[in-house]
């Protein structure tokens, strides 16, 4: 047996989990094997750098809004017409855009949004969070994507996954809570098994009730043991264990809609405490004050000083 | 139901349009990362093709806008990245975020740091489809099908793309002394 037998894209099969027994034997067996075995190990700890979708999204707008020329027609004679062709128009696009498109569902600052999914499995998103799925195709392929953090309780089923840009999440039946915030990718089971994957790191964790994993940028991945059998936040709480004080004043932007602005102190002292979340005044000074930051507010940003 | 779920409010609407530029500007701006390196000019290419869209959100539908979407960017950054191409070939083009801790030996995390210098400089020097597809699948966890549907060809010419790609890797790597 040679080399010759593999195909031209057997390298792309071989990602894919997509040789046959012999193949793979033949492929280990090669000189080049734990080379290309390296090339994968050492990609998969690679990252693009972090993008700020608040601050690109902010941009976008007061761009475009400076664009904007008023198209506005008027239209007096013919708007019955219009009425009635834009009736049929959106019959038409309600019908294609509900066969084929993703849902979505997103949480504005400060908002829970609860919801259920076709089958029957709940979802609660926290405060600036959002989830896309495929609704019609649900039943066969239970995998939704999320941004921010949501807790989820699940009907017995086939896989259920939530991909997240850090890592996914998967279980056949059960109640976890995923937070996927930046660089901050952190787990907690509450019933049944979980299964996570973190892309960071290329590992597999399994979790059983009670137990939490969490992975922040530049910090090793712990696993967590906990004893509530809820996340806080669904209490109005925010709680953090050992957590840079970047995240907890990120969490604190997206409950009451703030902006912190700051300089020359360092935003990776860890935090391990909680604020309310639905009481801005006595968050800010919980956490502020554990830390010994002074603080004016205006508008809705705040400034900190040492 | 909460107004929230949107799929049928079309694109105009601010709370959608985020909802979708929350979903697909992170793999737009690295589609582009990975195929032409740090160039600030791609920052820019992104905000204007999520402006183009946004300014046609009623031509499109929410399952025509992705393939729209990276069609504007890539029209508009083939025409600009011509001029920038040997200056990209010095650019880095991924940040190494391995910094964790290990128990393992010196020699050892020498010895990979070593490889991940070679790899990441093999990685530059590929070709940029290739460079595209193979970071898009490895780093961004996308599948052949759904590369293929960003850049609109087919499966089979993603999956070549993908083989050349490790194989030029390989032979990058093992060359180097």
């Amino acid at each position: 047996m040679k080399m010759k037998k593999l195909d031209d894209i057997f390298l792309s099969r071989w990602l894919n989990n997509e040789l046959s027994e012999d193949e793979l034997t033949q492929f280990k067996a090669s000189e080049h094997y734990d080379t290309y075995v390296n090339i994968i190990k050492g990609t998969d700890k690679l990252q693009a750098p972090s993008y700020n979708l608040n601050e690109v999204f902010l941009s976008i707008k007061e761009n475009r809004n400076k664009n904007i020329i008023s198209t506005k027609k008027s239209s007096k004679n013919k708007w019955q017409l219009g009425i009635a062709a834009s009736v049929i128009l959106l019959i038409g696009l309600f019908a294609y855009i509900n066969f084929f498109s993703a849902t979505v569902y997103s949480s504005d600052f400060g908002k829970q949004l609860a919801f259920e999914l076709p089958d029957g499995s709940k979802v609660l998103l926290n405060s600036k969070s959002s989830i896309e799925f495929n609704e019609r195709n649900w039943n066969n392929n239970r995998t939704l994507k999320l941004q921010g953090e949501a807790f989820f309780d699940v009907e017995k089923g086939n896989t259920f996954t939530v991909k997240t840009s850090q890592g996914e999440v998967s279980v056949l039946g059960t109640e976890f809570n995923v937070k996927a915030i930046i660089d901050l990718f952190k787990v907690s089971c509450y019933e049944g098994k979980v299964k996570v994957e973190d892309y960071t790191d290329a590992s597999v964790r399994n979790l059983t009730p009670s137990l939490g994993y969490q992975n922040i940028k530049n910090q090793d991945a712990i696993t967590l043991n906990f004893n509530n059998t809820r996340p806080e936040w669904m209490n109005q709480q925010s709680v953090f264990k050992s957590t840079p004080i970047k995240y907890v004043l990120r969490a604190l932007e997206k409950q009451y809609k703030l902006q912190f602005e700051y300089q020359g102190f360092d935003d990776s002292i860890l935090f391990t405490g909680s604020f309310p979340n639905n009481n801005k005044e006595i968050a800010l000074q919980t956490v502020l004050k554990s830390v010994n930051l002074k603080y004016t507010i205006q508008g809705n940003s705040i400034i900190l000083e040492d | 139901m909460p107004d929230s779920k949107n799929n049928n409010a079309g694109l105009c609407k601010e709370k959608s349009f985020q909802a979708f530029f929350n979903t697909n500007a992170t793999l737009l701006r690295n589609y582009l990362y990975y195929k032409y390196g740090g160039n600030e000019d791609i920052d820019d290419i992104v905000q204007d093709s999520f402006i183009k869209l946004w300014d046609n959100c009623t031509k499109v539908t929410l399952e025509t806008a992705k393939s729209y979407l990276f069609r504007i960017a890539i029209n508009q950054s083939t025409s600009l990245f011509r001029h920038n191409a040997v200056k990209l070939k010095h650019q880095k083009e991924v940040k190494n975020i391995n910094h964790n801790s290990t128990n393992e030996s010196p020699e050892y995390i020498l010895e990979e740091k070593e490889f991940m210098v070679k790899l990441e400089n093999a990685i530059s020097s590929l070709p940029e489809r290739q460079r595209e597809v193979f970071l898009l699948n490895r780093i961004e966890k996308k599948t052949y099908k759904e590369i293929a549907e960003l850049s609109g060809v087919s499966v089979k010419a993603i999956e070549k793309l993908m083989h050349k790609a490790l194989l030029k890797l390989r032979t990058e790597i093992e060359n180097i002394p």
